[in-house]
């Protein structure tokens, strides 16, 4: 008020004062340069953030100093509120993230703003994205979802990928890497520089390779990646941009292991001891094709049948216009293409004779030995392929003190899940490891499937948020609001899969309006205060529309007669997120620290039942998070720099989850029981040292203690890890730009700990009581040992 | 590849309409209303010196030290509107450093103009009020300037230089703000005013441009991003 006052004063004064005043007068304070990211703040693995919500972000020189293998998850392992492993040092086999409690396929990811969960089931696969030397930034808002954002499969909060466009300069990268377990990634980039003058164009192409063993039995990640990117800058006011990613990849799997199995062997893995075929009879049996992965006399599944192959591509466009001073418009489409098969494809299938009874007269002749009644070893893999084009519209649109962010995005996403089957011979070759080709067929000719259904996702959200700047910008406050939809038409195909016997087609259609409310306050230049309210939303995956057929007959190899049963007792996932925090912005040191609660409703849980093998979706009622993430990060004093962080969750299932015992009803006591691989505490700290070419960086991590069953009768121990990577800069010779050496070593003292294996699409064990529904021994990935790294990198 | 591509020619085909006809309805329905920089007066000048790269402000006894007769505050009502010790501006002060002490008692009202009548040697300029002043601001300015954070930013990764000014009174409180270039980016344009904006910048010396109750400084706020290696 008293500040008006005067304004006031001062204003009506001054128009009196004007004629008497003479002219104002003006000065000239010159040049300021505000570059976007870099080494200056915590080690590279902070910015100096303002925003209403709880934000992070790696910058491009955290990234460069990582391994040039490094996923995503691992590059964010540091941040607050981040619980990220890694199923090997490399990153190349993928591994998982948890932040606030929420998984990864709670989160919604993007690259270059297009969403990359599954379609279906909104997992993520980090290590299919991005070369990390093409990737400028990775951010991470922990828990509130943002509303412009295209997803309706995040209840948590966000993570988005953006790659570096071309360089204006001519010339390009190579990369070569190598290091323990046979490791190399070899990478090269070309970059055309700024063509043409009026309106300039530029464009970069990369290819990289990589290979590495796994750090414990047999098998490697092999992996093909192309990048590319476009800038056009049409005039000032129009730009296009462009970036295309193609990935090829070929892994073997880990094998997970119960913690009984780690006492007694923490290498144990996947056999080399290829299963022989029989001339003749059952091959379902111990000394053949039959495993047993996690029991306790151990028969695990051959390597080379436990692979993980898997393509996609990427594309991703922007094209913005500039209207005028007020308004910008912008269309960003995007195309997602992907096909791959994973799991342990290693089963048997019983041949059949003809029958009409059965579904395409039954299996045929697998192996052509003349008889049709054995059961025979066979590779089968779920495989998914998703063909998914969308475009995000925008306006921004600034008024006064209004900045007002609109838009409309539209998905559709057709994904088509399978599960055909191929052969085996006894040297332990596959027909076709993609399950593309030599497919086992039923006795009319049609191909054998154990699942075989398409879901057309159409995801729809329009948004609208309006930042408002009040007190001479020292107060903003962002209302927003969503309404976002997703319709999922399946339609099943009869197959062999349980439940999936007749075809059948059905719609459902999950949709919320999902407001949000923020602000943030300078107290003084270097005291920020914010908090927003935000509500999440994540529809049920995909496969709760499957498996409903029963009591299916077939006559003439068609089907005859079924009872259809819906389950649409799954609904959709829905969080409010309460964040306030402070942020301090120094001259040393910048800080934050976010206090937040998030009050679930119906929240989903994924239950594994390790007996038959099925996955399940849960409704565990609701639930609420509490905690405080906290960051640090100094400016370089005498070449010295710090990172650090802290984050403690306390998050509790508020009821007690429905189950089945021995087939009867039954409760889970899950009342006031944490979160799965939910640790209350975790820290992360950087320490940096650069001097002249030198520099040295000494990264550690603790993640405390993690339950990992829903009743909490299971939980694995705290873990410590310390990474080390050092760099020496050559001076430019020729036409060899920075020249760098780079050494990395990860878990440099060799920690020894166990993971909860709860990748995307996590399965999560309700209790070791396997009488229960969803209950069994829970079994985990091995923390990776000591791994070693070198590369050269150079510019030209 | 190609199948897919031509798969995508509706999407494709229906954004560019889309942003086409949007494009046309908004400048045929929106009326830019362009922040115009303050018209050039007659009798005005815009004086282009560089301020000294000092990242602390030279010790308050330096200006003292220039002889400047003339150098008198044109009204009385403006001395009291330049406090000698405003608390604010101590407190805003990235470097720490006081506020000029009062000058000598003013007297003289007129010499508004003819400001720096007396130029320092020239072998080595002392700085004078007004530069010293400017040099405050400018790094003031340096102090807390930021690239633009948010989902928005993070994925345009804006890139341009907004020339934009900020009209301050003699307390230092924000009258004004106004861009004179546009980076070209509203994301850029946008968190340029909000620099200046929400700046609390030291009050006026004695010495900075006596005989103003207001004055306008200019910056180039160059965004750049450190990433495109």
């Amino acid at each position: 008020m008293q500040t008006r006052k005067t304004t006031l004063a001062v204003l009506i004064a001054s128009l009196f004062a004007f004629p008497v005043a003479h002219a104002q007068q003006a000065s000239e304070v010159g040049r300021i340069t505000i570059v976007g990211e870099g080494d200056r703040l915590g080690n590279g693995m902070m910015v100096d953030e303002d925003g209403t919500k709880d934000r992070s972000v790696v910058t491009k020189a955290a990234i460069e100093k990582a391994r040039s293998t490094s996923n995503p998850f691992q590059l964010l392992n540091l941040q607050p509120g981040v619980n990220a492993y890694s199923y090997d040092a490399t990153g190349l086999f993928g591994g998982n993230l948890r932040v606030r409690g929420f998984n990864s396929d709670q989160m919604g990811f993007t690259i270059n703003g297009a969403p990359v969960n599954d379609s279906g089931n909104f997992a993520v696969y980090p290590q299919e994205y991005s070369d990390s030397e093409n990737l400028c930034e990775i951010f991470i808002t922990q828990g509130a979802a943002e509303t412009d954002a295209p997803h309706v499969g995040a209840s948590g909060g966000n993570v988005g990928l953006v790659s570096c466009g071309p360089t204006d300069e001519r010339g390009g990268k190579f990369t070569q890497t190598l290091g323990q377990l046979n490791f190399f990634k070899t990478f090269v980039r070309l970059d055309t520089g700024l063509l043409g003058k009026d309106s300039p164009a530029k464009l970069f192409l990369s290819y990289s390779k990589a290979e590495v063993d796994k750090f414990k039995g047999y098998g490697k990640a092999n992996r093909d990646h192309v990048d590319a990117g476009f800038d056009w800058k049409i005039d000032k006011d129009t730009k296009v941009t462009a970036n295309l990613l193609y990935n090829h990849a070929v892994n073997n799997n880990f094998m997970t292991v119960t913690k009984a199995q780690y006492a007694q062997n923490p290498r144990a893995d996947f056999t080399n001891v290829i299963p022989q075929h029989l001339a003749v009879g059952n091959e379902n049996v111990a000394a053949n094709f039959k495993y047993d992965n996690t029991g306790a006399t151990a028969n695990p599944a051959y390597y080379g049948y436990s692979l993980n192959p898997f393509k996609n591509f990427l594309f991703t466009s922007r094209l913005e216009s500039r209207v005028n001073e007020h308004l910008t418009l912008s269309a960003e489409p995007y195309y997602w293409y992907g096909y791959g098969t994973g799991g342990t494809e290693q089963t048997t299938l019983a041949e059949s004779t003809s029958s009409g009874t059965k579904l395409g007269f039954g299996v045929s002749n697998i192996n052509g030995n003349g008889n049709q009644t054995d059961t025979v070893g066979i590779y089968r893999g779920s495989v998914t392929e998703t063909h998914r084009p969308g475009i995000t519209f925008k306006a921004n649109y600034v008024v006064d003190n209004h900045k007002i962010l609109a838009g409309y995005w539209f998905e559709r996403a057709n994904h088509h899940q399978s599960q055909p089957g191929t052969t085996v011979d006894s040297n332990g070759n596959v027909a076709d490891i993609w399950l593309q080709n030599n497919l086992i067929t039923l006795n009319n000719g049609a191909i054998y499937q154990g699942r075989d259904y398409q879901t057309i996702s159409t995801g729809t959200s329009a948004f609208i948020t309006d930042t408002i700047s009040l007190q001479n910008d020292r107060l903003q406050v962002v209302p927003g609001i969503r309404y976002s939809a997703i319709k999922r038409d399946f339609s099943n195909t009869a197959s062999m899969g349980t439940g999936l016997g007749a075809d059948y087609q059905v719609s459902r259609t999950y949709s919320k309006a999902l407001g949000s409310l923020g602000a943030s306050y300078k107290l003084s230049d270097p005291w920020q205060v914010f908090g927003n309210i935000t509500q999440n939303m994540r529809a049920p995956s995909n496969f709760v529309l499957a498996g409903w057929v029963s009591s299916v007959t077939y006559a003439s190899g068609a089907v005859s007669a079924y009872t259809l049963k819906p389950n649409d007792s799954i609904k959709e996932e829905t969080s409010t997120n309460y964040e306030a925090g402070t942020r301090y912005s120094g001259e040393k040191f910048n800080a934050s620290i976010a206090f937040y609660q998030v009050d679930f409703k119906n929240r989903i849980a994924q239950g594994y039942n390790p007996t038959s093998g099925g996955y399940y979706d849960f409704n565990v009622g609701d639930s609420r998070t509490r905690g405080f993430d906290l960051q640090v990060g100094s400016k370089p004093v005498h070449g010295w720099s710090v990172y650090g962080s802290v984050t403690y969750t306390d998050s509790k299932i508020l009821s007690d989850f429905p189950s089945l015992k021995g087939g009867l009803a039954a409760t889970l006591p899950t009342t006031g029981k944490i979160f799965p691989d939910t640790p209350q505490w975790m820290f992360g700290t950087s320490v940096q040292y650069s001097t002249g070419p030198w520099l040295a960086a000494l990264s550690g991590k603790y993640v405390g203690k993690r339950y990992t069953t829903l009743v909490n009768d299971e939980s694995l121990d705290g873990y410590t890890t310390f990474d080390f990577d050092a760099g020496y800069v050559f001076p430019s010779t020729g036409f060899l730009k920075k020249p760098t050496l780079r050494l990395n070593v990860s878990n440099i003292f060799n920690k020894g700990y166990l993971l909860a294996n709860s990748g995307s699409g996590s399965n999560i064990t309700a209790t070791l009581d396997a009488t229960y529904s969803g209950g069994g021994t829970p079994s985990y990935y091995i923390g990776a040992p000591r791994f070693t790294s070198v590369s050269f990198s150079t510019g030209f | 590849m190609l199948p897919v591509l031509y798969q995508r020619r509706d999407s494709a085909s229906l954004a560019v309409t889309v942003l086409v006809m949007a494009g046309l309805f908004s400048m045929a329905h929106l009326k830019p209303r362009v922040l115009a920089p303050p018209v050039l007066e007659k009798g005005m000048e815009i004086r282009m010196f560089e301020a000294p790269q000092v990242e602390v402000p030279a010790p308050p006894e330096a200006p003292r030290q220039v002889v400047r007769p003339e150098r008198q505050v044109a009204r009385p009502e403006q001395v009291r509107q330049a406090p000698t010790t405003s608390p604010q501006a101590i407190v805003a002060t990235p470097s720490g450093a006081l506020p000029y002490q009062a000058p000598a008692p003013a007297s003289a009202p007129v010499a508004t103009t003819a400001a720096p009548a007396v130029q320092p040697a020239p072998a080595r300029p002392a700085p004078n009020g007004n530069e010293l002043y400017v040099a405050k601001v400018k790094s003031y300015v340096l102090s807390r300037k930021r690239y633009p954070t948010g989902r928005e930013a993070s994925l345009v990764k804006p890139v341009g230089t907004v020339r934009a000014w900020v009209l301050l009174d003699r307390k230092g409180d924000v009258q004004e703000v106004g861009m004179e270039r546009s980076g070209d980016s509203i994301i850029l344009d946008s968190e340029a005013l909000r620099l200046l904006r929400s700046g609390s910048y030291p009050a006026f010396p004695e010495d900075a441009f006596p005989g103003q109750s207001t004055h306008r400084f200019y910056f180039d706020l160059e965004y750049k991003r450190g990433g495109d290696s």
